[in-house]
């Protein structure tokens, strides 16, 4: 009597360690970070550290192989380290950059090694085929902060920004000595959002424009439920955001673009707004009508999940 | 009317025009030497500021930015290992002290620092990481307010200073160079810097950061 007893406690036992092991791993696998990362840091490394030897580029001349190869695996430890440098006209390439370091580091490097050795790569849907006088400059960005020593991040942004090109780049679509601070690297919200689509693996939802902002009633818990199901990238108003001058701008435009990383409402009304941009995690508790008042894009990319 | 006359009147309004304008060129730049007088009639103060802030952040690193032209809300910036937190306050509110007290800050010499800075219009002060070759340094940059550096027509201009931790080569027209490349003009956020002495640097700016 006393075994079928315990026989059935082990039974029920198994059954709830089984609902419960049901119950937690559909869940999961809904988070993009899981299933949808196509390899790991640890991979993207092994890869790197396997490169015995590279040699300097006849494309990049001013990019040294063993720098490069050193930027790539900082890349790959430290996705959050990624730095768009000071005055330069990166960020909506640094923000999305977030997307390769964090759910196919080893496809980064890869692609990476292979734009140095052969001048030209493939990502995504596209071919990056960067032009002579962005080759010739990556690796001589000044003034810039840690990019001054990060010349992989230099042939990346030079190469997306020769690539993509949007309305704000119409006036000036050849790269002169300088250009990483002028309009030739700005990034309008359309440009941002094909950018994500023609990249990487996944679906983009994006609302908003330009000049007007997106009519979402409820903003902080809009962005909450769609930091759920993705990476919400924002397109604000920088001069706002990180006040510069005391003048107050009658024109107000968004010019810069974050990763939106935590975003939950304060005892008092305010909202905690964390946030990813140059090199670090940063956070600023602000009205919820001055946050309306700032965003004028909000774009969700999610993963395409492969069968 | 008589020909004399009229060219007299004509001669008149052209010098007018030429005064006019030249009155008007003149409201829109700043006093030639404006950095170098106001760097020796502060140098002190000056001084002061940058070594208590240099001090306060070997500590615990921070920025500090005045928000406003009445110098009494300020935007304060905790760096933490991973993570900045940015936070306004108004200096005479307790929010700040205790902010101050839950990071871990030293709170009265901060709130000193912060006086010192009300006291001489200095909007924002951080320090800055620049590189010579591969190798890492840092600088503190400081800009200040002055009446003498606003325009009527081209608006607000922000005096930036910038104090580095060794003498900085400089050319014949007293522009600080790149120590690791001599041929390159050592810049700060897009503008050239002069000298005011070997280890201080200036550029008059539209933007104080």
């Amino acid at each position: 009597m006393m075994t079928v007893t315990r026989g059935i406690r082990t039974t029920k036992y198994i059954i709830f360690v089984a609902i419960l092991i049901c119950s937690v791993l559909p869940a999961r696998a809904l988070l993009p970070g899981d299933t949808a990362r196509k390899s790991s840091p640890e991979q993207a490394l092994q890869y790197l550290n396997s490169i015995k030897e590279l040699r300097q580029s006849k494309w990049w001349p001013n990019v040294a192989p063993d720098l490069l190869l050193q930027n790539l695996k900082t890349f790959t430890i430290k996705p959050f380290a990624f730095y768009e440098g000071k005055t330069t006209n990166f960020c909506a390439y640094s923000a999305l950059t977030y997307i390769p370091l964090t759910y196919d580091p080893l496809g980064f490097a890869r692609f990476m090694v292979d734009l140095y050795r052969n001048g030209q790569a493939n990502i995504g849907k596209i071919q990056l085929k960067p032009s002579k006088p962005v080759r010739m400059e990556a690796g001589l960005l000044r003034y810039k902060g840690s990019l001054d020593i990060n010349p992989a991040g230099q042939m990346w942004f030079l190469t997306l920004a020769d690539h993509f090109k949007g309305y704000l780049n119409f006036f000036n679509r050849r790269f002169q000595k300088g250009d990483e601070n002028t309009f030739w690297a700005s990034t309008n919200f359309a440009k941002f959002n094909r950018m994500l689509r023609r990249l990487f693996n996944g679906n983009v939802k994006a609302r908003g424009a330009d000049l007007f902002r997106p009519a979402i009633n409820d903003l902080p818990v809009y962005l909450e439920a769609h930091m759920q199901k993705g990476l919400v990238f924002l397109y604000l108003n920088n001069k706002k955001l990180y006040r510069k001058s005391h003048k107050q701008s009658l024109i107000s435009t968004p010019t810069h673009y974050v990763l939106l990383t935590d975003i939950r409402q304060l005892p008092d009304g305010n909202i905690q707004f964390e946030y990813w941009d140059y090199g670090a995690r940063a956070v600023q508790q602000l009205s919820p009508e001055f946050l309306k008042n700032i965003i004028y894009g909000v774009s969700v990319w999610t993963p395409r999940i492969s069968k | 009317m008589d020909p004399e006359d009229f060219e007299m009147k004509n001669g008149t309004y052209i010098l007018t025009g030429i005064l006019g304008l030249f009155g008007a060129l003149s409201s829109c730049s700043y006093p030639r030497n404006f950095t170098r007088d106001f760097y020796t009639q502060n140098e002190q103060k000056l001084e002061t500021i940058k070594d208590d802030f240099n001090r306060l952040y070997t500590q615990h690193p921070f920025s500090i930015l005045f928000e406003e032209k009445t110098f009494t809300n300020i935007s304060f910036e905790f760096n933490e290992d991973s993570i900045k937190y940015i936070y306004h306050f108004n200096i005479h509110e307790r929010a700040f002290t205790d902010s101050l007290n839950a990071h871990h800050y030293n709170t009265q010499l901060v709130q000193k620092l912060v006086e010192d800075m009300r006291a001489i219009q200095c909007t924002w002060i951080a320090n800055v990481d620049y590189y010579e070759g591969l190798q890492a340094r840092r600088l503190i940059q400081m800009s200040v307010r002055n009446k003498a550096l606003n325009s009527t027509l081209k608006g607000e201009s922000y005096c930036t200073l910038v104090f580095f931790e060794r003498p900085q080569p400089f050319n014949n027209k007293g522009i600080f160079l790149d120590r690791s490349d001599r041929k390159r003009r050592r810049q700060i956020n897009g503008n050239v810097l002069k000298r005011v002495n070997d280890k201080v640097g200036y550029a008059i700016t539209k933007q104080y950061r």
